[in-house]
């Protein structure tokens, strides 16, 4: 792509860098901030370097946080003897829409994965046993992706926490609520059928209860 | 199980070609270089959705082409089905069946079972353990998606461990707790291809046994033997037994991913005493037996395509392997070769089997775009 200017160039080129943006849509972002007044670009532009500057981690949990223990793990209400394990942010903020999680998060920074050069020093793993050993903690609950990598993370963290006394539980794996059967895909469904559960009557769509 | 209707676009040197094949045997015949294997290689994509000869899809492309199609109609029990594949530079390739396209291709192989025969054959006497590993893998992939599944598994957390062995010569910690969960995954995994591996290979065994004295029409004892480091002992044990040895080296030194499958012929490996002749039935019967089991999995006849066959067999071991191919236990068979004439005068003595020619015309070049 050839520009008529070196700064658009150079703004096209950062934007690009971002997961799923392309030089097209950089460009179109450019263009857009362009036709905007100077102020929009200000904002922008200041948002995104306190974001980088400012940013902070919960020293408990790990998450995101402003402070420096984030609003979930300085509510009052939360049980802190159930820590729900999670891969990152994203993963918090999809639990906390379901309204059904009412104690505390650790968040690990990734999942085990030698290939791409992240082993259990570059994760919150230690600082999870260390929080389990230190706060008593009842249950862990394992909510990783179901993949290769989540399952390595899961078994090595359930030989790490074998001698303390904390339950380990994983979030269970099967049919989405309102799918068919018959489009599941094979594994899913024999692992759901391994893994069934007594029947309790519910509400199937119970978010609001 | 059968094609019967099929075209191919700017595929390789076939800038637009059709066949109305017919259900029996359908032979192309041409002059070398005239792209009858091509043909045969479209309908190997048909079954893989990739090339036999180069998993590059950009390498089956016609010279200045930026796009080719293949298209067939398939009767099956089910009915009758259209397939088309589709590979533009740069897109993902795609494959419609019914217009409705496959969204992964690991559920769509086995569709359109196939075994091809060709002269490279003899090459798997010769090369590497995974050249052999490959072929009986296809085979077995093709009526068997959970061993597939399996397969692919272990070659993931192979790689991980293998990465982790590096890592750990390296200068990170050796971390005994992870490398363990890879060595738990590897035997679980590794177990169920292994087990599969060795049923199949007896499976196979009488069937081979046969096609290779129908073919040969010798009486030496040709076998096949299953090596694996798990006939031994179990994945597990190997690996804390390899332990120390897989740190030396940074990766994985026993497992199925080093099995083999040893040709014999008397007691004496094919590669180092068999003749020119006695190797080319070898694979030959191979292939056939291979076919079989896929047949009695599948429930269905696979396609078979000999890919010059004639060339390389000589007249007596030709018209044993027709005979045996025109029995009703084989489906739809493709034949090319250069003489149209050897086709008919080897089919002349089986009036009962249907036999269609399609002579491929002569070389077209492509004009520049």
């Amino acid at each position: 792509m050839n520009f008529p200017s070196k700064l658009i160039e150079e703004a096209v080129q950062e934007l690009s860098k971002f997961p799923g943006v392309g030089k097209k849509s950089a460009l179109r972002m450019v263009l857009y901030l362009l036709k905007k007044d100077t102020e929009t670009a200000d904002k922008l532009g200041h948002s995104i370097i306190r974001l980088r500057n400012e940013i902070t981690y919960c020293t408990r949990c790990y998450n995101v946080s402003d402070a420096a223990v984030c609003n979930i793990c300085s509510n009052p209400k939360r049980d802190n003897q159930v820590i729900c394990v999670v891969e990152d942010l994203k993963d918090v903020m999809a639990i906390e829409n379901t309204n059904q999680f009412f104690g505390t998060y650790h968040v690990l920074g990734g999942l085990i994965n030698p290939i791409y050069g992240i082993g259990p020093d570059q994760l919150q793993l230690e600082s999870l046993i260390e929080r389990i050993q230190k706060e008593g903690t009842k249950e862990i609950i394992m909510a990783l992706s179901a993949t290769m990598e989540g399952d390595t993370t899961i078994f090595y963290l359930s030989k790490k926490l074998k001698d303390l006394d904390v339950q380990l539980s994983t979030i269970s794996k099967g049919i989405a609520i309102g799918d068919e059967l018959e489009y599941a895909d094979e594994i899913t469904l024999g692992r759901s059928i391994l893994s069934r559960v007594p029947y309790r009557n519910q509400v199937q769509s119970g978010s609001n209860d | 199980m059968h094609l019967r209707r099929l075209k191919l676009q700017n595929f390789k040197n076939h800038t637009f070609v059709e066949f109305d094949l017919c259900q029996q045997v359908n032979c192309l015949t041409g002059l070398n270089g005239i792209g009858k294997t091509n043909v045969l290689d479209a309908i190997y994509y048909l079954s893989f959705t990739k090339s036999f000869f180069n998993s590059q899809d950009q390498y089956a492309l016609q010279h200045g082409a930026s796009w080719f199609t293949i298209d067939a109609e398939l009767e099956s029990a089910a009915g009758s089905n259209t397939l088309k594949l589709i590979y533009q530079t740069g897109q993902k390739k795609q494959l419609l069946i019914d217009q409705n396209e496959v969204e992964r291709f690991a559920d769509y192989i086995g569709t359109v079972p196939l075994i091809m025969i060709l002269p490279g054959d003899i090459q798997l006497i010769h090369e590497t353990a995974e050249a052999r590993r490959k072929l009986i893998d296809s085979v077995i992939a093709s009526c068997n998606k959970k061993y597939l599944a399996n397969l692919m598994a272990y070659n993931k957390y192979l790689d991980q461990r293998n990465k982790l062995l590096r890592d750990f010569a390296n200068g990170i910690t050796y971390d005994e707790s992870l490398l363990s969960i890879y060595n738990q995954r590897l035997h679980e995994y590794g177990q169920l291809v292994f087990e599969v591996r060795k049923q199949v290979l007896e499976a196979i065994q009488s069937n081979f046994h046969s096609h290779y004295k129908d073919i040969s029409g010798a009486k030496e004892l040709a076998q096949l033997v299953y090596v694996s480091d798990l006939h031994e002992m179990d994945m597990q044990t190997w690996l804390a037994q390899q332990s120390f040895t897989d740190r030396q080296a940074q990766r994985t030194t026993k497992g199925i991913h080093k099995d083999d499958f040893l040709f014999l012929l008397d007691d004496f490996a094919i590669k180092k005493y068999g003749s020119q002749g006695q190797q080319k039935s070898f694979v030959i019967a191979l292939k056939l037996a291979l076919y079989d089991y896929l047949q009695a999995q599948k429930g269905v006849q696979p396609l078979l395509l000999l890919d010059d066959i004639f060339e390389k067999l000589d007249a007596q071991r030709l018209r044993l392997l027709i005979q045996r191919i025109s029995q009703q236990a084989f489906g739809q068979i493709f034949i090319t070769d250069t003489h149209q004439q050897r086709v008919a005068d080897a089919f002349a003595s089986l009036p009962h089997v249907q036999v269609k020619y399609f002579e491929i015309a002569a070389f077209k070049p492509t004009l520049d775009r």
